[in-house]
């Protein structure tokens, strides 16, 4: 509580190894006045900020991007993995405001086999100018030219459930949210519809 | 008589209300909640603004029913779902159909990433033991596949589900019992601890940014 009364007040001491521009900015910045505060673009401008900044800012993911670790053995799923999956059990639209469309993640299941949905994320790649990196299990995806946050970067991950169906996980692994969702809409499902997991038919 | 009796108590009621005003900040006390929950005293208050505001959706009655739960995690009371009622269940410890915000808290003090594994694997090990009998069964299993897989639109044939229990249980059910207890469950759950992913919620971690307004709270409400 005391916390946030300092917060609410203003009232905070810099330790003593900060240097007088960095104070300056600091106070600046840490003003509970939202209308006198700091703006953005007058803290790009200000003398320390520019003092050391990177030409550009590389995530660890785009980073890591070649590091596809081929080691582990993908684990099989179980009845409780998929049961796990489960929207009711999943407790975060409680913290959300998002709508279950915006979600991050993209699940769907599949005949398989395993290579024919690699093959298929291949094609994206190739169309949507894509550099991939594939395990058995693992595709990755890293897009050629930065985007608003970055290179956006999809993971894919494939599970076997039993001898004929998988269960394929897509997700970003790094960039715009937006641009994900975009990218998901237009390139991403289209491909994957005819591989999509339909009901056999009754018997 | 009657009259000076009444009068009393309701002087009374109002004396004691007013000291309520005073002590808490809700209509429990936070400091108790935090001693007894993963919470910190700023995170049970930010968790109560969350509690308001789910429990007035529907009736703002200060308690959460099913349809405004429902609401809270579908965005939608026309859902119905055999998970999210195994869960408001296992909230409701009271069993009188509502959730307080004690009963809240409580419960998703479990979800906390901090919180011990144990009560993790016991919450789970409940919520999957759909009859309660103390043991999950593979009737059970089974009608929670076909549930969650119908979900996504995804039903498989009988066979394909038969062959995944059977595999499943080949490695959960070490005594051949034909039904998954306790301590099966615990070792199925430590080696494979991937089974646990939605039985932790990071937001909590961050609910004092994303609930700030708790600060500035000013009023009680009367429940």
């Amino acid at each position: 509580m005391v916390m946030y009364r300092k917060i609410y007040r203003g009232d905070f001491k810099c330790p003593p190894w900060f240097s007088s521009e960095a104070r300056r900015l600091i106070t600046k910045l840490l003003d509970p006045n939202p209308a006198t505060r700091i703006t953005i673009p007058k803290v790009m401008e200000s003398s320390w900020f520019n003092k050391s900044v990177p030409k550009v800012l590389v995530t660890k993911a785009e980073m890591e991007f070649d590091k596809l670790d081929k080691g582990n053995e993908p684990e099989t799923l179980n009845a409780f993995h998929i049961i796990s999956l489960s929207e009711g059990f999943d407790l975060s639209p409680l913290f959300q405001g998002k709508k279950m469309e915006e979600k991050e993640e993209l699940r769907f299941g599949t005949a398989g086999p395993a290579s024919c949905v690699i093959s298929r994320l291949e094609e994206v790649a190739k169309a949507g100018k894509f550099s991939i990196m594939k395990t058995e299990t693992k595709v990755k995806l890293q897009g050629l030219e930065r985007g608003r946050k970055g290179k956006l970067a999809i993971a894919a991950e494939i599970f076997p459930v039993a001898p004929s169906f998988l269960v394929v996980e897509v997700r970003k692994d790094n960039g715009d949210t937006l641009e994900y969702n975009q990218f998901c809409s237009k390139e991403l499902r289209p491909a994957l519809k005819d591989i999509l997991w339909t009901s056999p038919p009754p018997s | 008589m009657s009259e000076c009796i009444d009068g009393l108590r309701h002087l009374f009621s109002s004396i004691l209300k007013c000291c309520d005003l005073e002590q808490s900040r809700g209509p429990v006390d936070p400091e108790l909640l935090a001693r007894e929950t993963v919470f910190s005293v700023s995170e049970i208050e930010a968790l109560y603004e969350l509690f308001k505001k789910i429990s007035s959706a529907v009736i703002d009655d200060g308690l959460i029913n099913k349809e405004e739960f429902q609401l809270a995690l579908f965005k939608t009371n026309k859902k119905e779902s055999l998970f999210a009622d195994r869960v408001f269940d296992l909230f409701d410890t009271k069993h009188n159909g509502i959730l307080g915000f004690e009963e809240f808290a409580r419960a998703l003090s479990v979800f906390h990433p901090n919180a011990p594994i144990d009560e993790k694997i016991e919450f789970s090990f409940q919520l999957y033991d759909l009859k309660q009998q103390g043991f999950i069964e593979r009737q059970e299993v089974k009608q929670m596949v076909v549930a969650t897989l119908a979900e996504s639109g995804m039903n498989l044939s009988d066979d394909v589900i038969e062959s995944i229990i059977d595999k499943t249980f080949e490695e959960a059910d070490t005594k051949h019992d034909g039904k998954i207890d306790k301590e099966e469950w615990r070792n199925l759950v430590l080696r494979h601890p991937s089974l646990l992913k939605n039985m932790t919620l990071q937001y909590l971690r961050d609910i004092t940014t994303t609930f700030p307004s708790f600060v500035f709270h000013s009023q009680v409400d009367d429940t």
